[in-house]
């Protein structure tokens, strides 16, 4: 009984790496979808930047003299004594109230209800569209709003900012 | 007898003056700063009754210090730590870390008071969420500072809160008053033709102060020399944009500056960077007299060669 060599076939892939090629290339298609998919969903939403960081390079001046102004009031306050007048600020040198001395002053400063200071700007030509406000309570807060935004919603708006409380078209001051 | 028993009283009060005043001293707040501008600030805040450390020894670069086993060490003993908190001290926080890994997350009672807490920040330009660490180049952002580190203080010494917060306001008047006499000089000039590059992105809180913005920084990081690409853009933008002022660091060699200079015919002024030298309570003050001075000498010089330029029937 003896077999015949010649008729026994017997396939045998060639060695040369192929399988081995494709192996690494669904490894490599795997990692890429893995990484791509956990890319797409482990992304962070960035941080909306602060509005303030839109003001022109006067107005946020006024932002950080005013938040300076609000802590030199509250630092020196007697207890339950009344705000100082605008003109008493002036008259110290405290910016931006005694800002109408120098020439690139733009907002008039009132003192509204004894309890806040608002800024408005003193011409629509000196190039500052822009309403401060200082707020003294437990905390000192500073809050702006652009003048036309505010004046082209007015009429929608049934809210009025009653002289302290700011109104949804202001925005207060704070970082990111 | 009678003279026996008067010493012994005399002795007794001396000795109880004495070990009162060993007390009073071992009850100062040691109060840690990290940049000189904080030393200074903290100094004229607190006076003579709590004990500033710095806690990096002078002559280090805030830019690219790595904190020491000393640091640490010294740190260890503070009852608060001033920071900058947005990027100028980084080294700091790197201890801090190390702190809380060993103390628990409170680091073992440590307050760290962030300065720049209430300032309004700059950005800086293609790098969302970041900030120019640069407030101590100041006036207005270093009284920010001096107030919210008086505010902090005063609620961890509330015995003493009220002469910090005196003492802060004291300090931020004689430098408001130092800064009115120099603007006095730019009364009725029109700046609004000024254009204005910086090497280092440090000078953006200064020159807003007097409604100045900067036009263009050169340097990619601090000390760090453009690339001859870099370097034509920038040349080709000053150009563009008519920029006619360059404000370099003090007591840095830059070498790209003169070719900036030769190629534009910009003129260039040194500012301080304030974080140099031997830690000073007089140093924040001195400096920044050192840098109104620069900055009014620049405007002033400009204007002149304006005036003279208009005489003539000239262009910049």
């Amino acid at each position: 009984m003896s077999v015949n060599s010649e008729q026994y076939i017997e396939p045998v892939r060639s060695d040369n790496g192929r399988q081995e090629s494709r192996w690494v290339l669904l490894a490599v298609l795997l990692i890429l979808f893995v990484g791509g998919y956990g890319v797409t969903t482990n992304q962070s939403v960035p941080a909306k930047p602060p509005g303030y960081l839109l003001l022109d390079v006067k107005d946020k001046a006024v932002l950080t003299a005013l938040r300076n102004a609000g802590d030199e009031i509250q630092f020196l306050a007697q207890e339950g004594s009344p705000l100082p007048e605008v003109a008493s600020l002036a008259a110290e040198g405290i910016p931006p109230f005694s800002d109408h001395l120098s020439a690139t002053s733009r907002h008039r400063w009132r003192k509204l209800d004894g309890a806040c200071y608002i800024g408005t700007p003193l011409n629509a030509s000196n190039g500052s569209s822009v309403q401060f406000l200082l707020v003294l309570n437990t905390r000192v807060l500073v809050y702006w709003r652009s003048v036309e935004r505010s004046h082209k919603h007015s009429h929608q708006s049934k809210r009025t900012t009653s002289a302290c409380t700011p109104d949804e078209y202001w925005q207060v001051l704070h970082n990111a | 007898m009678r003279s026996y028993s008067s010493y012994r009283s005399l002795f007794f009060v001396l000795v109880m003056g004495l070990s009162s005043v060993q007390v009073g001293a071992a009850e100062r707040l040691r109060v840690g700063i990290t940049l000189h501008p904080y030393f200074s600030y903290v100094s004229q805040i607190v006076k003579e009754r709590a004990e500033v450390v710095p806690l990096v020894d002078a002559g280090f670069n805030p830019h690219s210090y790595e904190m020491q086993p000393a640091d640490l060490k010294r740190l260890m003993t503070m009852d608060a730590l001033v920071v900058n908190g947005i990027g100028h001290d980084e080294f700091a926080f790197r201890a801090l870390d190390t702190l809380q890994s060993q103390r628990g997350k409170s680091g073992g009672g440590l307050k760290v008071i962030e300065a720049n807490a209430d300032v309004p920040l700059l950005g800086v330009a293609n790098a969302l969420g970041a900030w120019n660490p640069h407030t101590f180049v100041s006036i207005s952002a270093s009284i920010r500072q001096l107030y919210t580190i008086a505010r902090e203080l005063g609620e961890l010494d509330p015995e003493n809160a009220q002469f910090y917060k005196i003492n802060a306001v004291k300090f931020a008047r004689e430098l408001r008053r130092m800064k009115t006499s120099y603007s006095a000089r730019l009364m009725g000039l029109d700046l609004s033709g000024v254009r204005i590059a910086s090497t280092h992105n440090a000078y953006g809180y200064f020159l807003q102060e007097f409604g100045i913005g900067i036009d263009t920084v050169i340097e990619p990081a601090h000390g760090v020399e453009p690339s001859v690409s870099q370097l034509q853009q920038t040349i080709d933008r000053i150009r563009a944009a008519d920029i006619q002022i360059l404000f370099t660091e003090l007591n840095m060699d830059n070498r790209y500056v003169t070719t900036i200079e030769q190629a534009t015919g910009i003129r260039i002024y040194h500012f301080s960077h304030m974080t140099y030298g031997e830690y000073d309570s007089a140093q924040f003050k001195r400096e920044m007299e050192g840098n109104l001075e620069t900055l009014m000498q620049a405007l002033e010089q400009y204007l002149s060669r304006l005036n003279k330029l208009a005489d003539t029937g000239g262009k910049y």
